[in-house]
């Protein structure tokens, strides 16, 4: 199925490529915000690697690789992104609780700790933060992130380990705040 | 070992709760249906040569290498020859091709605080005396034309109807000079453009300067210093920025001209700078130990973790933090602090550059107050009713004074997790035994 519409999107059916992009999108959106921390400006990279996929799938020789290929021209469109941010010196962004969610103290110590977790991860090299997000999020095997990356095996293992540690440190450093009392976060 | 794969498992679990709730709005499809309705697909060829390759379990997925080295070298070949039959006719054409008109700062070669921002835009900026008196300097335009630089407007009150001015200009990789190219009917411009030349400065910081040779035993007046503009690599990072942080100082040495002014330049001064532990006077759990003997700690959450150890001088109102142990950054150089203490806040503002935003962030974040035999206790973070079973967020350990807390008072909140409140707690309560349910 997928292979039918990879190759019907080279041969120029926007629907067929426009049926791709909802089955990958939300995941790539989700590396995209991991990577660059807000939500909008990684919905313009995943965008942006979308019409890049879009205007070269033709490149395309292997269509059962499509996916893996649409991840790496979402990373290089977020390492795009991080750059023009970090001209603009843009301060990093904020992942914000879910509204819908409960607001017990359960709940909150647990969303502390998760804005407290991706706030680490913000803090990481972005090289080291990306190797985490596909190792982690996409459940992705290191030799498989490397080929995405383009990169050795042993530069990608190197990364993540060092991310971690990375992130590691600065939590002990930087441990989870304790929650703000009820009547202010309501306010 | 646990630690990391625990660690690991709560990262991927985190994730994993990410990925299942992942979705889009409509918008963004419509979105990208509308934008990539107007892009062209390239044809395979062009696709193949532009795309970088990539490999999927050792076989070619995507793109072509060869044919982008083949495109790689045609277009070197292609470039090559319109370079070199570009150089032919234009060396033919033109005598003396210009060369890029520098940008970036420039300050008077001669002794002087003068000097200019020519910025890539065309906007640039003369100052006389860097700092507050100066208001900002003389916003200017400019634009380039060859080895000719017109300066196309300035704007100071006095000769706002200045006709633009054009000077040739000569830039040797470090000085840059201009000549006058017609007439200037502005005297203050044309003295500016060709009193002296400018030497470029990278990474340009402000920095006080001794102005004199100053003995040792001197009291500093302002006089005796200079505002100046220096290369960044030449400026200690916690040089002065400020003439009025030295007057009245004595100096500790000789002094030469030309000095870049640093604290320790100067005779140490009494000092009452106050010793003990002191607490983030906002609600947090950081807390910083200053001992008599040079050295200090900071306490990121007391109880867990080792902390920052760190040293630091004191000369006069000047505070110095010499060095300090933080694994993850291994930075040292020293930074300092102008302090102040009413006898229970302790406040501290930066003198000069802190490269280490971390640390200035601790210092200059807040006030700190000072904790009279100091201990740590576990308190409640915020309100917590009666029958409620406390998680790790509900207490927060913190540095308080021994007077204030009860002698049972936990120290280890982890020792207090999954325990009930066995009546309401108010926020700042430390947690004793009598208050939660036994078990």
């Amino acid at each position: 199925m997928q292979r039918a519409l990879v190759e019907r999107s080279q041969a120029g059916d926007l629907d067929a490529f426009t049926q791709l992009v909802k089955a990958f999108a939300p995941r790539l959106h989700g590396v995209a915000n991991l990577i660059l921390r807000d939500s909008e400006i990684a919905q313009d990279a995943v965008q942006d690697a979308l019409l890049m996929g879009w205007r070269d799938v033709r490149a395309l020789r292997n269509p059962d690789a499509f996916e893996a290929w649409l991840r790496r021209l979402t990373v290089r469109a977020c390492y795009g992104v991080a750059r023009k941010e970090r001209r603009r010196n843009r301060v990093e962004l904020h992942v914000m609780p879910d509204p819908g969610r409960s607001s017990s103290p359960d709940a909150t110590a647990e969303l502390a700790e998760r804005d407290w977790l991706y706030d680490v991860l913000g803090r990481i090299a972005i090289d080291q933060r990306v190797v985490i997000v596909l190792h982690y999020y996409l459940d992705l095997p290191v030799t498989e992130v490397a080929e995405i990356l383009d990169i050795p095996y042993g530069t990608a293992a190197s990364r993540l380990h060092r991310g971690l540690e990375a992130m590691r440190t600065s939590m002990r450093v930087s441990p989870v705040p304790a929650p703000a009392p009820a009547e202010e976060r309501s306010a | 070992m646990n630690d990391q794969r625990s660690f690991e498992h709560s990262l991927a679990d985190r994730m994993e709760e990410e990925r299942r709730g992942a979705q889009l709005p409509d918008a963004f499809y419509q979105g990208f249906q509308d934008r990539a309705g107007g892009v062209r697909q390239r044809p395979r060829w062009l696709a193949l040569i532009k795309e970088p390759p990539m490999r999927t379990s050792s076989s070619l997925a995507v793109g072509s290498p060869m044919a982008r080295v083949v495109a790689i070298a045609v277009a070197t070949l292609l470039l090559a020859a319109v370079v070199a039959g570009a150089g032919i006719a234009g060396s033919r054409l033109l005598a003396a091709e210009e060369a890029d008109f520098p940008t970036g700062t420039f300050v008077a070669a001669e002794w002087s605080d003068r000097f200019v921002e020519f910025n890539e835009d065309g906007t640039c900026r003369w100052v006389d005396a860097p700092g507050p008196a100066d208001g900002g300097g003389v916003p200017c335009t400019y634009e380039v034309d060859g080895d000719l630089h017109t300066q196309t407007s300035y704007e100071m009150e006095e000769v706002l109807s200045y006709p633009p001015a054009t000077y040739r200009w000569e830039f040797d990789g470090e000085y840059l000079t201009f000549e006058l190219h017609g007439d200037d009917t502005s005297t203050w411009r044309r003295a500016y453009y060709e009193e002296q030349p400018y030497r470029y400065v990278p990474d340009p910081r402000l920095a006080v300067f001794a102005d004199f040779d100053i003995a040792a035993g001197t009291e500093i007046l302002a006089g005796h210093t200079d505002l100046r503009v220096a290369p960044g690599a030449e400026v200690p990072t916690n040089a002065l920025a400020d003439q009025n942080l030295s007057v009245g100082r004595v100096a500790g040495a000789d002094i030469a001209a030309g000095t870049i002014l640093t604290p320790d330049l100067f005779a140490a001064e009494e000092t009452d700078f106050p010793t003990g532990t002191f607490v983030a006077s906002e609600w947090s759990p950081r807390a910083v130990t200053f001992r008599d003997d040079g050295t200090c700690h900071w306490d990121f959450t007391p109880g867990v973790g080792a902390g920052m150890p760190c040293t630091y001088a004191v000369d006069g109102d000047l505070y110095t933090e010499t060095g300090y142990e933080w694994e993850a950054t291994k930075q040292h150089a020293p930074a300092t602090y102008r302090w102040t203490y009413d006898g229970d806040l302790l406040t501290f503002e930066l003198v000069g550059e802190d490269q280490f935003t971390y640390r200035r962030a601790q210092y200059e974040e807040q006030a700190y107050r000072f904790v009279p035999e100091p201990r740590i206790a576990v308190l409640a973070a915020f309100d917590i009713a009666a029958g409620t079973e406390l998680v790790a967020g509900h207490t927060v350990p913190l540095v308080v004074p021994g007077a204030d807390v009860p002698a049972d008072a936990f120290i280890d909140k982890d020792l207090v997790a999954g325990r009930v409140a066995a009546s309401d707690i108010p926020k700042g309560e430390p947690i004793t035994p009598d208050l939660l349910v036994t078990e």
